[in-house]
């Protein structure tokens, strides 16, 4: 998720590493996905999170410690590929909450709070983007089954940007 | 022998070609894996104090990511005062952090310096990012906690530092052998060698190679680490030395340097200067890199190390291989092409009397000697070969020489190969230390006799140099062997390429050297480009030109061995000698003797033409350097005192002066010899320099020249009074024309914090007014004692500083690449019971001059680093007091200093008080002493860093030309065996090991070369 960091070299390790224990120009080679943080690295060929555990014949759901493994048991099933993004994103918490080493109440309930935002924000981009790709595609499906100005003549018609 | 004349005997220093044991380590490093330079730049600066430990006080970093600045903050040192520290404190608090509003770390951070360091070994060694920052060395070692000698052969004969530490419980820090140390070898002013080291128990992922595809780690890998230090990129783009305030100039950095009052003192202000410091450094790397990728070669900017390497990675592009990696060519040749290899002409000519000049340049000279002798199609030959010559077609095509006949470009174009020669006053190049003085070795253009008719003591020389002799002696040498390099085919692997993104070249059917030049002159023309764009691409285009013209040719990198290594080398014999060295040398990879030979030689063919065509009308010259000769003329020409010359005026001996007429006349003459499309450059290859002229006017005015010596030399003008006014930038003329050489290292006497170098005009003017018999007054600085500043660049020049740091923490220690201070011992001033040739004195570093003289100096030779004072005015030294030279002491030195390697009027050596016309020396041939390249440490000779240039030098000792088989053996071989067991006391059996060719201990060797001596009076 592209948002400030607390801790902007430390992410910079983070994809270094990743980047390098996968190899230059590395890919799924089921999917194609070519982000680092999403290849498996032991996977040989190389295959992302999701199609790796399709291929082991394991689900490609993991349990998501949603505020953070410190401050609370709770687990939720999702995706394993958004289960990357999450715990990824438990990198940019404020100093402390992560970690809650001594299990402060409060470290604790912002851990929940900001497990919860991450969540949302996941939801929400994963869902918009889910549209965005949706109407894409069917703004090229129109384009080629109505012609190319698909909604002249149509209810759409006076809908495009001024 | 010409009679009537006793040649004075000296050794000849020659180069050899040397051949050290393969490298299979420097093989794997020379190829470059795949790489894409990281998003990722991590920029940093340091302060220090003033003291003599220059420990850090504080620093400030920014971390960079896709050009976004992502976090800031400053860092302090950790024996900072309380009260320094709350001042960081108090400004973190009132200052943001100058990031990037959407994605960067708002607030400006302030770290302790292991903090700062946790940052350093993230973005830089986990993170693989690049570190960067301006003279990396000395900012690195500021933050580093301890130091050592390297011990990767790699960087042998520099420093490791230990950055990271940790606190074994006791409160101990530790070195953290889980963290790499960072190794760095300093190379010059302007280059180092640097790179992490190995860690103990290294993490796989840290065991990746950078660039890998699989991903997979390597046992043996070591990640070195991405220092782009741009002070290196800065030169390896411009191929001159930068300050960050000069590159910003350079490259159009709007964030230039701030200026502040005082270093050392923690303020707010001092603070905003670091800041910007690290802002404009950040800012450069954006633009030097921009820069350097519009060269689009496949070169890292990291390791680029000078504008060879740019050069190098073009004809790459080119698909051009170096000469000696697709062919094989005996080595034999190598060695007589590098024998035959000498540097530019430069000498005084008219000694300390100032006279009336033109000013005269050859334009770009070894590219347009490249483009006339046509060498690109030896680069781009499918085959390269030597050719074993006939020694009567050298001869016949020598006798055809006339300077008619060299006006002939045709004539160039026979001009690449070489012949050995058995000198006989032929007017040749020479290599030697012809004064006890100046302990170093000076090219020379003297007459030369070689001590027998014996093909063994002769010489090779490239043809280019033998055509200069027949051009000066009017008789062509004896010439016993000879050779030609020939081309042919073209190579099919050669590629077109476009030179920064704009100027095409194809390498099939142009020459490259040619081409350059050609495009740079085109640029002023073309009305596509930007002002700026145009600057950028001149320079870049010069830079290359001079890159590939002849450097490349000519590399041989000096390595520090950790223990003596066999090396075979190369020279004047047809068989090669082997010797152990420490410093071995190693052959770059575009090294190819004949070609450097052959450039230079036709350099000095170029200047011997012109000395032929002035002398021929009559006239002389003041002083000639590589490229460039001050020719004695006047508006309307006509003699002129000076002593040594053959005229006479006024019952005065007198030279001619030509006019600027006939000058300009032998300018035209040069015109034959321009080798480019006239369209872009039209008229002569010799240039009257822009400096005869008036800026305001564009008229040409009278120049004057004094020289002293070789690159010692002024030029000035006159006012209608006669009083003298050095050509000044922005005053009188467009650049600086006085020399700095042998002065440039020595501090501003008025104010050695200050870089100001007028004092240097000061002196320079002083000089010229008394050379002109003007008054002058006394120099304010002339009484202060002579110092200059070098820096600790290697673990031998921190040794005899060991003393100054034992029992100290690091921030009290003199820390490597600190300054320190060195003076010159007077001539009999040193300290009572040392070794004077072996005493040097310097002194950590302190810029009050007034504690110069109060502070213990060390000893740099004494293995116990033995402290000293310095008096500049004391009669003499004493046991713990030496007697060191002031700046008048230096001037003085200066205004004397001998140009040895020319005779004065009467024959006889230049001496200090020598004055006027000079000439040429005779030399006969005294033996041959081996050695490698002029190494970069020359650079630290002069600074005072490393005490003798004979330190610099690796010799190579060839026993069968040594003293003891060429002298002393043959005696003793021709002494009965009885006589020599009873006057040497050793056995039959030695005596017959040594006298066949066993090399005696060293005792023995003493008494029988005493012997021998003995033996032969």
């Amino acid at each position: 998720m592209a948002r400030r960091s607390n801790d902007p070299i430390k992410a910079g390790v983070r994809q270094s590493k990743r980047q390098r224990g996968v190899g230059v120009g590395a890919a799924c080679v089921d999917c194609g996905d070519t982000r680092p943080e999403m290849l498996v690295r032991s996977s040989r060929p190389k295959r992302c999170l999701k199609c790796y555990a399709i291929k082991k014949g394991k689900k490609a759901t993991e349990s998501h410690h949603i505020a953070g493994e410190a401050n609370s048991p709770i687990e939720v099933e999702i995706p394993i590929r958004d289960h990357r993004k999450l715990s990824d994103a438990q990198y940019e918490w404020p100093p402390g909450v992560g970690s809650n080493v001594d299990g402060s109440p409060l470290l604790a309930a912002a851990g929940f709070l900001s497990g919860a935002a991450d969540f949302v924000e996941l939801l929400i981009v994963n869902g918009i983007r889910y549209v965005a790709d949706f109407l894409r595609k069917l703004d090229a499906w129109l384009r080629d089954h109505a012609g190319q100005q698909w909604w002249k003549g149509t209810d759409f018609d006076g809908w495009q940007p001024a | 022998m010409a009679t009537g004349i006793t040649p004075d005997p000296l050794k000849l220093a020659i180069r050899v070609y040397p051949e050290p044991p393969s490298d299979e380590d420097d093989r794997e490093q020379g190829k470059l894996r795949h790489w894409r330079r990281p998003h990722q730049m991590f920029v940093f600066d340091t302060e220090c104090k003033t003291d003599t430990a220059q420990a850090l006080t504080f620093g400030s970093y920014r971390y960079y990511e896709r050009g976004r600045c992502l976090e800031e903050g400053l860092f302090c040192g950790d024996d900072l005062t309380r009260a320094d520290r709350a001042k960081l404190e108090a400004y973190v608090k009132t200052h943001g952090a100058a990031t990037d509003r959407r994605y960067g770390v708002p607030g400006l951070r302030l770290l302790s310096r292991r903090e700062f360091l946790e940052k350093l070994y993230d973005a830089g060694f986990d993170g693989r990012g690049l570190i960067v920052g301006f003279n990396l060395p000395f900012d690195l070692s500021r933050v580093a906690f301890d130091f050592g000698n390297a011990k990767d052969r790699r960087f042998a004969g520099g420093f490791s530092l230990a950055l990271w530490d940790w606190d074994d419980g006791s409160g101990k820090r530790r070195i953290n052998k889980h963290r790499p140390r960072i190794a760095i070898k300093h190379i010059d002013s302007k280059r180092a060698l640097k790179g992490f080291t190995g860690t103990l128990d290294a993490d796989p992922v840290d065991l990746i190679p950078e660039g890998s595809e699989t991903g997979e780690p390597e046992d043996k890998y070591k990640f070195r680490g991405h220092f782009l230090d741009l002070r290196t990129l800065a030169f390896v783009l411009t191929d001159r030395g930068h300050s960050l305030a000069s590159a910003c100039k350079a490259f159009d950095v709007q964030q230039g340097k701030l200026t502040v009052e005082q270093h050392g003192v923690v303020t707010p202000e001092y603070i905003d200067y670091n800041r910007r410091d690290v802002e404009a450094t950040a800012a450069l790397a954006s633009k030097l890199l921009e820069e350097y990728d519009r060269f689009d070669v496949e070169l890292q900017e990291t390791p680029a190390f000078s504008p060879a390497s740019l050069g190098k990675s073009h004809l790459r592009k080119m698909g051009i291989a170096p000469i000696l990696e697709r062919q094989t060519i005996e080595k034999r040749y190598l060695g007589y092409a590098e024998s035959a290899f000498f540097g530019g002409r430069t000498s005084a000519h008219i000694r300390k009397v100032p006279v009336p000049v033109v000013y005269t340049d050859f334009l770009s000279m070894y590219p347009t000697v490249n483009s006339l002798m046509g060498l690109w199609k030896y680069l781009v030959a499918e085959e390269v070969s030597v050719v074993p010559g006939d020694v009567s077609e050298t001869v016949d095509f020598l006798r055809t020489i006339t300077p008619e006949k060299l006006f002939d470009p045709q004539t160039w174009t026979r001009l690449p190969a070489f012949a050995r020669v058995i000198p006989d006053g032929d007017v040749l190049p020479t290599r030697a230390t012809y004064s006890v003085e100046s302990n170093d070795y000076q090219v020379a253009l003297n007459h030369l006799y070689a001590k027998s008719d014996d093909p063994k003591d002769g010489l090779w020389y490239a043809l280019p140099d033998l055509a200069a002799s027949v051009l000066l002696t009017g008789r062509v040498p004896t010439i016993v062997d000879a050779f030609a390099i020939k081309a042919r085919g073209t190579l099919s692997s050669l590629r077109k390429i476009t030179l920064r993104g704009t100027v095409p070249i194809d390498p099939s059917i142009q020459d490259f050297f040619r081409t350059v030049i050609e495009e740079r002159k085109r640029l002023a023309n073309n009305p596509a480009l930007s002002d700026e764009e145009r600057k950028r691409l001149d320079k870049a285009l010069k830079v290359l030109a001079n890159a590939t013209s002849y450097g490349i040719f000519a590399e041989m990198r000096r390595e520090e061995a950790l223990k003596d290594v066999p090396v075979t080398c190369y020279g004047i014999d047809p068989h090669p000698f082997t010797c152990d060295v420490r410093n071995p040398e190693r052959p770059g990879e575009y090294c190819f003797p004949p070609l450097v030979s052959l450039i230079t030689s036709a350099a000095r063919l170029m200047l011997a033409l012109l000395e032929r065509c002035v002398t021929d009308l009559g006239g002389t010259y003041a002083m000639e350097d590589t490229d460039s000769m001050a020719i004695v003329a006047t508006q309307r020409g006509g003699l002129i005192e000076c002593e040594g010359g053959t005229h006479r005026k006024a019952g005065k001996p007198a030279i001619r002066a030509l006019s600027w007429a006939q000058v300009a006349a032998i300018a035209k003459r040069f015109e034959a010899l321009n080798p480019y499309d006239r369209d872009a450059i039209p008229g002569s290859v010799l240039k009257i320099e822009e400096d005869n002229f008036d800026p305001k006017t564009e008229h040409q005015r009278q120049l004057w020249c004094l020289a002293i010596s070789a690159k010692r030399y002024t030029l000035f003008l006159r006012d209608k009074d006669g009083e003298p006014a050095l050509l000044r930038e922005g005053v009188n003329n467009k650049e600086d024309r006085y020399s700095e050489h042998g002065l440039g290292h020595l501090l501003n006497p008025a104010d050695p914090e200050k870089e100001y170098r007028n004092w240097i005009a000061q002196a320079w003017l002083s000089i010229v007014r008394r050379s002109l018999r003007l008054p002058t007054k006394p120099l304010r600085f002339q009484k202060r004692v002579a110092v200059g500043r070098t820096k600790v660049s290697s673990p031998a020049v921190m040794k005899p500083l060991k003393i100054l740091n034992s029992g100290k923490t690091y921030d009290k220690r003199i820390k490597p690449f600190n300054f320190i201070l060195s003076c010159h011992v007077r001539k009999l001033g040193h300290a009572i019971g040392v070794d004077p040739e072996r005493f040097h004195l310097v002194a950590p570093y302190e810029t009050d001059p007034r504690k110069w003289e109060t502070m213990r100096w060390v000893d740099q030779y004494s293995k116990d680093g033995k402290r000293y004072r310095i008096r500049g005015s004391a009669l003499h030294g004493s046991r713990t007091m030496a007697r060191v030279k002031s700046y008048g002491d230096v001037l003085r030195e200066y205004e004397y200093h001998p140009e040895a390697k020319c005779a004065d009027a009467t024959g006889a050596p230049c001496r200090k008080q020598s004055l006027g016309l000079l000439g040429r020396r005779h030399i006969a041939i005294d033996g041959f002493i081996f050695i490698g390249k002029e190494s970069n440490k020359l650079e630290e000779v002069e600074e005072g860093g490393v005490p003798s240039e004979s330190d610099v030098y690796t010799i190579f000792n060839d026993s069968q030309r040594g003293e003891r088989a060429t002298k002393w053996l043959p005696i003793l071989k021709a002494m009965p065996m009885a006589e020599l067991m009873e006057r040497s006391g050793l056995s039959r059996r030695a005596l017959y090991m040594i006298r066949a060719g066993r090399r005696p201990q060293p005792e023995n060797a003493a008494s029988l070369k005493s012997i021998a001596k003995e033996q032969g009076k």
